[in-house]
């Protein structure tokens, strides 16, 4: 029997709703709200004459863009690791999967929902940035960029969501996927932390090429790699200002290719190990 | 058909009650069903379906609440509900009466003999043996993975027992009426019990007219008399004893 579209939406629209359940989850709507209102408010009630003038119409970036490189990823990893982990602990998996649906559709159904409600979240995000930057910074400009953003964004996420989702499933604890997907991030941000100062200190150019590798490297650029060239030059200092110090980025094709390496990998490896591992009663 | 790998074709028609049920805190009952109703693919008359359900396990009126906010014994019944789900032609039920109160299982199971009489097949797991004798047509007995005895609830008694078992109260019996007892043709053997006796008889053996006869002419007084109780417990303990392990 095939996969049927009716049973993924139905575990996609499931997902979503147990999502948004969680304490967790809604913290993050709640956090997301927060970052893309409150540090306008500020700058431009404390510290507006440290900003160029001429950037005022692009401060929209800074919300759209800034908090994809670490927030969102852990927004991503916050809904992927538990989706499948917290079925198993709750022991809900068992009378979902007792019903005559093939483990593929709850497993992409599962995978959608989770999904869909990340983008969701991306398009808060960039909504409430563009919102709070015009209600501070007067009209903004360069708009039509960010429907190309939002979705490099939401393409950039696959990283992270996936390779949480996977992790997720292998270990069948939502815990201890949340601090494992957490550690990826994390270690990965030092460790380009700590090429970008090698690469400052020896000009070497091995340390730049292995930090264009890192998964937050790979993640993260994709949208400032796409906007950049679609607005004005003089919005360089902003992205300067947003990516921290100068590290490689990779081509936007190759950065694009492996993102969808790792998708390809960690959902092959979760949907196999699923489809071929037992589902128990209930883990504690 | 394999059943791992046609899964789906395999569990098509078939509802699965857990014992305890583990279900989602955040839905409502009405909800879950909802969710089920997808899985099953039911499109028209899935909120009648679900309704129907709810009426049938007792919990209708608490179709909207949330499933944390309910009881242990109305999470049990809404595992059955959602087994019932679309009417399957077998239903896999997993000790469906633990955590009910007393009032609530005597619900289930006529919510139980009624699907059964309308053509449907309970295949029940359960170590309340009271409740095997009073709901199941055949058992099987598995101990330690191995099946122990398949067939009818009668069959296994008298396999596993070798006899029957009738209940006498009566006042005032006297040595000599028990001596008259044991010689009745059917009779194996008799056990003085508080207010009685226990009478152990052939399997399909009718002896009580004459048991009640010989007592009534005794003099003694015949109080009552019953075929033996938990019989079913009975010949489980002596399989699993005869087994050479300990029942669990």
């Amino acid at each position: 029997m095939g996969v049927r579209p009716s049973r993924i939406y139905a575990f996609a629209a499931y997902e979503v709703r147990r999502a948004l359940a969680r304490k967790k989850v809604l913290a993050m709507v709640a956090f997301i709200a927060l970052l893309d209102t409150v540090p306008y408010y500020i700058l431009s009630s404390t510290g507006t004459s440290l900003i160029p003038a001429d950037l005022f119409p692009y401060l929209w970036v800074a919300g759209v863009i800034a908090p994809f490189a670490l927030f969102i990823q852990f927004v991503a990893i916050m809904i992927a690791a538990g989706a499948m982990s917290e079925e198993y602990e709750a022991g809900t998996a068992e009378i979902l999967l007792a019903k005559p649906v093939s483990r593929t559709e709850f497993f992409v159904g599962k995978y959608l929902g989770g999904y869909l409600l990340l983008a969701s979240l991306i398009v808060l995000n960039a909504g409430l940035s563009i919102i709070a930057a015009s209600l501070t910074y007067g009209a903004q400009s360069g708009l039509g960029v960010v429907p190309g953003i939002v979705l490099a964004e939401i393409f950039a996420s696959t990283l992270f969501f996936t390779v949480s989702f996977m992790v997720g499933e292998l270990v069948r604890r939502s815990s201890l996927a949340y601090i494992l997907a957490s550690a990826l991030i994390v270690s990965s941000q030092i460790v380009g932390t700590y090429l970008s100062i090698a690469y400052g200190l020896t000009g070497n150019a091995v340390y730049l090429t292995i930090h264009m590798y890192l998964p937050t490297t790979i993640a993260g650029s994709i949208p400032p790699q796409y906007a950049q060239p679609l607005l004005p030059a003089s919005t360089a200092r902003l992205f300067q200002l947003i990516l921290g110090p100068a590290g490689g980025t990779l081509p936007e094709a190759s950065g694009a290719l492996l993102v969808a390496v790792y998708f390809v990998v960690a959902a092959s490896v979760a949907l196999s190990y699923f489809r071929w591992a037992d589902v128990s009663r209930r883990v504690s | 058909m394999d059943p791992i790998d046609k899964h789906v074709e395999a569990l098509t028609g078939v509802g699965y009650s857990p014992e305890l049920p583990n279900i989602q805190a955040f839905l409502t009952p009405k909800e879950v069903l909802s969710l089920a109703a997808a899985e099953l693919g039911l499109k028209a008359g899935a909120k009648e379906e679900a309704d129907r359900v709810l009426e049938e396990v007792g919990i209708i009126e608490y179709g909207d609440t949330k499933v944390g906010k309910l009881s242990k014994g109305m999470v049990q019944r809404l595992g059955v509900a959602q087994a019932m789900l679309g009417s399957p032609e077998v239903m896999v039920m997993d000790e469906p009466t633990i955590g009910l109160d007393p009032a609530g299982t005597a619900h289930l199971r006529e919510v139980f003999r009624k699907y059964a009489r309308d053509g449907g097949t309970i295949l029940m797991s359960s170590h309340m043996m009271t409740e095997v004798e009073d709901l199941c047509s055949s058992v099987g007995l598995i101990h330690s993975g191995k099946i122990l005895f398949s067939g009818t609830v009668r069959d296994m008694v008298e396999q596993v027992l070798g006899a029957d078992e009738v209940v006498v109260e009566a006042k005032g019996l006297r040595a000599g009426v028990i001596e008259s007892l044991r010689k009745i043709d059917g009779v194996l053997g008799l056990r003085e019990v508080s207010g009685g006796l226990e009478v152990r008889v052939k399997p399909g053996a009718e002896v009580r007219p004459q048991i009640a006869r010989t007592i009534v002419d005794s003099g003694a007084e015949l109080l009552a008399m019953r075929t033996g109780d938990r019989m079913l417990e009975k010949a489980y303990i002596e399989a699993v004893k005869s087994s050479g392990s300990k029942a669990e």
